[in-house]
């Protein structure tokens, strides 16, 4: 208490500096929780979320308690066939050990449900190579997706059974529970015998049973206590009579007593996180930009420790006489060691609360706009509070290491020297200058990633130079969409060509199939993957994108090629060597075809692709690869806009396709809005990028305070005897300037050791020749500037006070 | 406690510089019993505040014997030597050394804070006892900066004797006080060891006060010239 009663007294000659080291402390803090809860959700890996936005409804029967009980197979099978059951699938229930990633999960409840549980699901038919696999309720993902990482390779072993079965996906959090079952795993019927040890007829999964072949499962399942349906519905879900149908079907086909039955209503929407677990690129620029703010969050933290470090240090200086009579007095290294902690509670105590307002206004400022709200969902207040412990505790010892570090080194064998006050020892000198070239270090280094950072993004967002004013329409199958010939010559040849264009990627899984480019003689090693992207003839005009080379139409046998791709195989540079080259596109089950370089577009982004270097081709539409074909996008003037919709609505209609057709409004508000998710964490970390450059400024400017604190009595003498200002800013000047160019190769040595590393890890250069310059430059103009105002600071002083002695 | 509070025997001090080794104390002899009221004088770089700051255990012989409260002092740990200070030994210094953020209380009491052996409850009433014996009883709550020199230098010699210490050292006692001021200060440490029996060591430069000290010593160039 005495100790720190008598850090709030210090306090009041140091509240700016407390105030100031705080915030910065308090913004690291709330800036790291935020960006591991941010990565957390982002990077983590999940498995395919199910959605499905059609009705269903889980069936059973309610007892005599109105509890919801289990109903036998031989009810089911007549509930399928009322007309208002599009789909019926039977599910039991039993409770297993499994073990998952090595955790082991007593009693599980398992579902075993049929086959048909993905059509019912309203899955396409893409993912039915996925169907021997479980799939996870969204309860027992919620409850474990902290300890067990599930991923799209994670597997399920059963114990007492030889199965090992892969996650396939989450189901809808209105499907956890079924009565009063909590499901956790959900799988296939036929594993069923693996768990009973009866074997399940062919039959038995079959949409179609046989009545006979129901009862002939009844009958073996009967070790199987709990029986539910879970159905989809042909119609609008109206509850009584859905109920009523069931119950006359029931009382026709009775043999057994009228049955009450009941239902759950699922709800229509389900969170989705569409595009990350399906887009490479996108997740890759996610991944890019999550590190780059940790890296930047992580300098934050340091370059507050070093603050709190150099002030630490000068403090103890200045302060060396006040210890020393302590030490003389009887203190030992532990009650200095208590002293400096105690002392330094305000500014923890500070730290942490400024530092969880911070982290609780973040979410505040986000969610107003929907695009963000998937960040709300991450603030678990159980996970946050357990996470916010653990990392109060970590800032408080940070804290206390980076302060009473210096109490080690400075007092470390040290005795008492009653003049030590005026005099710096030859080692506390060096402490200073070795502060001040840290700080110069990691702020050159941080603004030099900020400001490549800054830079690329400047130059992405100039590279946008297409007819950012057209309408998008796409449409999306859930089967393949069945093109006979060039959509525009064939199917939907009455449009008016000048108004609109079209274009087709082919929807590709990440591991299913990805196109291969190579040029004759390439070894296979040197084949590299592109993202191929049909277009119609008049698809470049209309978007106005811009050519390195001169073209003028795109034949069925042409390839238009980007940079990214131009750079790959032309080695000496030289694109236009390109042209008329013959190029082969080729994947595992895409059959080689060979083409020719028509052109050389421009880097640019394009839908789904998010970075300017990602390389693309262009195919003449009548060469898309058919059996790849689930969505369309047209391109059109706003006025065309409506009646492009109509007329593949009509399309859509007289070629029986179901589809689903989306406006997607102008092609700069989609960019916008593709770009959100992404420029959350940019903006994340241009806000670190500034904190760390006022930072540095407040540092810079501390430390100076700090060095000519520690030097006052040494000042003071030298005007004392007739010393200007200007010397004592011209022997700063000196100090500081023979520090910078020290610091400066060590930068660089920095730079170049640090780079293999980064781009292993974020995948691109984050350093520049200008970045590293114009860093350089703030940095010097920064300590020029704090030394002055330093200076200012000591001018107005008496000397007589300089000379003065600190108790 | 033993009756010989400090016994030096052939004590050499060296400092290392740059220039080579320079010899401040040479085969010093000196024993110092319970009691005694000792005064060193000799002028500037004669090695009074080395021997001072080797009496208190702020520095370290380069060769010799020297034990101090029984304890041969070569042998101690650091952690030792602190515990010796803060029971043992009070310090006086020229400027007084009080911490201007603190009371005169807290200032008196902060080698009891250092004293694993005495309860904080205890505090308050050693402080007042301390403070009544140098006449600072109503100075409880001020600030060093509310007092005059002479007040300032009492509260350090409270300080001094708040832990009842077997030796105090006082390095230039009197140097920043007036002729008056000094002499009450002198009297006040007189007094002190007339009636606690507490051993003074007092490094000083005035003559007359030294003279009015049950023994005197004199240094020059390292070594006692006059041991009366």
């Amino acid at each position: 208490m005495f100790d720190l009663l008598y850090s709030f007294r210090l306090l009041k000659r140091e509240k700016i500096q407390i105030f100031i080291l705080a915030f910065g402390f308090a913004f690291f803090t709330a800036f790291l929780s935020f960006s591991l809860e941010l990565g957390r959700y982002l990077l983590q890996e999940k498995p395919l979320w199910v959605q499905n936005e059609n009705h269903y409804m889980t069936i059973g029967r309610t007892d005599i308690n109105s509890d919801f009980t289990t109903i036998n197979g031989h009810e089911l099978d007549v509930i399928s066939k009322i007309p208002q059951v599009k789909e019926l699938s039977r599910l039991a229930v039993k409770n297993w050990n499994g073990k998952i990633n090595g955790k082991v999960f007593n009693s599980l409840n398992l579902v075993f449900y049929q086959n048909n549980l993905n059509a019912l699901l309203g899955l396409p038919d893409i993912f039915q190579y996925r169907d021997n696999g479980v799939y996870i309720s969204h309860s027992f993902w919620h409850k474990n997706q902290s300890t067990i990482n599930l991923d799209n390779n994670v597997a399920i072993e059963f114990s007492g059974t030889s199965k090992i079965l892969k996650i396939n996906g989450i189901l809808p959090e209105s499907m956890d529970r079924l009565g009063n079952t909590q499901a956790e795993i959900w799988l296939p019927y036929e594993h069923l015998s693996s768990f009973s040890g009866i074997p399940v007829l062919p039959s038995d999964s079959s949409d179609n049973d046989s009545t006979e072949g129901n009862n002939s499962l009844e009958n073996k399942l009967k070790s199987l206590a709990i029986f539910y349906g879970v159905a989809t519905l042909n119609q609008q879900f109206e509850h009584n009579r859905i109920l009523d149908s069931i119950k006359q079907a029931e009382l026709n086909n009775t043999k057994s007593e009228p049955t009450n039955f009941t239902y759950f209503e699922a709800p229509k929407q389900l969170s989705v996180v569409s595009g990350i677990e399906f887009n490479p690129s996108y997740r890759a620029i996610i991944n890019q930009q999550f590190w780059l703010l940790l890296i930047l969050v992580i300098g934050l933290g340091l370059l507050n420790g070093l603050n709190l470090f150099t002030i630490s240090t000068s403090k103890l200086i200045y302060r060396q006489q006040e210890l020393n009579l302590r030490l003389v007095l009887g203190a030992r290294f532990s009650s200095f060691f208590h002293q400096i902690s105690v002392e330094h509670l305000p500014l923890i105590i500070s730290t942490l609360t400024l530092g969880w307002l911070i982290y609780a206004i973040i979410p505040l400022l986000i969610s107003g706009n929907s695009v963000y709200a998937f960040i709300l969902n991450s603030y678990d207040a159980g996970h946050t509070l357990l996470t916010w412990i653990s990392l109060c505790a970590l800032i408080t010892i940070f804290i206390i290491i980076c302060a009473c570090v210096p109490l080690i080194k400075l007092f470390k064998g040290s005795h008492f020297h009653r003049s030590s006050h005026s005099t710096l020892s030859v080692r506390n000198r060096l402490y200073i200058h070795l502060n001040r070239a840290g700080q110069m270090l990691i702020a050159i280094l941080g603004l030099t990633i900020a400001l490549s950072l800054v830079l690329e993004e400047i130059e992405r967002r100039n590279s946008i130079q297409f007819a950012d004013q057209l309408h998008v329409i796409d449409v999306q199958a859930e089967q393949v969409i069945p093109l006979k010939s060039n959509l525009l010559e064939g199917e939907l040849g009455t449009l008016n060509s000048s108004q609109m264009a079209v274009s087709i990627s082919p929807f590709v899984m990440p591991d299913y199939d990805t196109p291969f480019l190579s040029v004759e003689g390439m070894e296979d090693s040197d084949k590299f993957v592109v993202r191929n992207v049909a277009v119609s003839e008049n698809y470049f005009s209309l978007l106005e994108l811009e050519f390195v080379t001169s073209f003028t139409d795109l034949g069925r046998n042409d390839i238009i090629i980007n940079e990214a791709v131009a750079d790959l195989l032309a080695k000496d540079g030289n694109v236009n060597a390109l042209i008329g080259q013959d190029v082969t596109l080729a994947g595992v089950a895409i059959r080689p075809q060979t083409f020719r370089v028509k052109a050389v577009l421009k880097n640019t982004q394009h839908f789904g692709i998010f970075e300017n270097n990602t390389p693309v081709v262009y195919t003449h539409l009548g060469k898309a690869w058919p059996f790849l074909i689930y969505q369309l996008s047209f391109f059109s003037l706003p006025d065309y806009s409506d009646a492009l919709v109509n007329t593949i609505q009509s399309w859509l209609l007289s070629e029986s396709i179901e589809g689903v057709i989306e406006s997607q409004g102008s092609i700069s508000q989609q960019l916008s809005d593709l770009d959100k998710r992404g420029n959350l964490l940019f903006w994340t970390s241009l806000v670190v990028t500034s904190l760390i450059f006022a930072l540095v400024c407040i540092s810079l400017f501390y430390q100076m305070m700090g060095h000519v604190k520690a030097y006052q009595v040494k000042f003071g003498t030298m005007l004392a005897i007739g010393a200007k200002t200007r010397h004592i800013a011209w022997e700063l000047f000196k100090e500081s300037f023979y520090t910078f160019g020290i610091v400066n190769p060590a930068v660089l040595a920095v730079i170049f050791a640090l780079e293999p590393l980064f781009i292993k890890r974020v995948g691109q250069e984050i350093f520049s020749l200008e970045s590293y310059l114009l860093a350089a430059f703030l940095v010097l103009t920064l300590t020029i500037m704090t030394l002055l105002v330093s200076l200012f600071r000591l001018k107005g002083k008496k000397i007589s006070v300089l000379l003065q002695t600190n108790g | 406690m033993a009756d010989k509070l400090i016994e030096m025997s052939n004590v050499f001090k060296e400092f290392d510089l740059s220039s080579g080794k320079l010899p401040v104390l040479k085969s010093l002899q000196l024993t110092v019993s319970e009691g005694e009221l000792i005064s060193i004088v000799g002028k500037s770089g004669s090695g009074k505040s080395t021997l001072l700051s080797i009496m208190g255990l702020l520095d370290d012989i380069s060769s010799g014997d020297f034990k101090l409260c029984g304890h041969d002092v070569r042998s101690l740990s650091n952690y030792q030597k602190s515990i010796i200070r803060n029971e043992n030994i009070g310090w006086i210094f020229q400027n007084f050394n009080l911490v201007e953020e603190m009371t005169v209380a807290e200032n008196v009491s902060l080698p009891l804070r250092y004293n694993n052996k005495i309860s904080s409850k205890h505090y308050s009433e050693i402080v007042n006892q301390a403070l009544s014996d140098v006449d600072l009883g109503d100075k409880y709550g001020q600030y060093p900066s509310q007092l005059s020199g002479g007040q300032q230098q009492r509260a350090a010699i409270a300080r001094a004797l708040v832990n009842s210490p077997d030796l105090i050292l006082a390095d230039e006692p009197t140097g920043n006080l007036d002729e008056e001021n000094s002499q009450k200060i002198f009297e006040l440490l007189k007094k002190l060891n007339g009636h606690k029996k507490t051993t003074i060591v007092i490094v000083t430069h005035d003559n007359q006060l030294a003279e009015q000290c049950n023994r005197g010593l004199t240094l020059k160039d390292g070594v006692f010239v006059n041991n009366h």
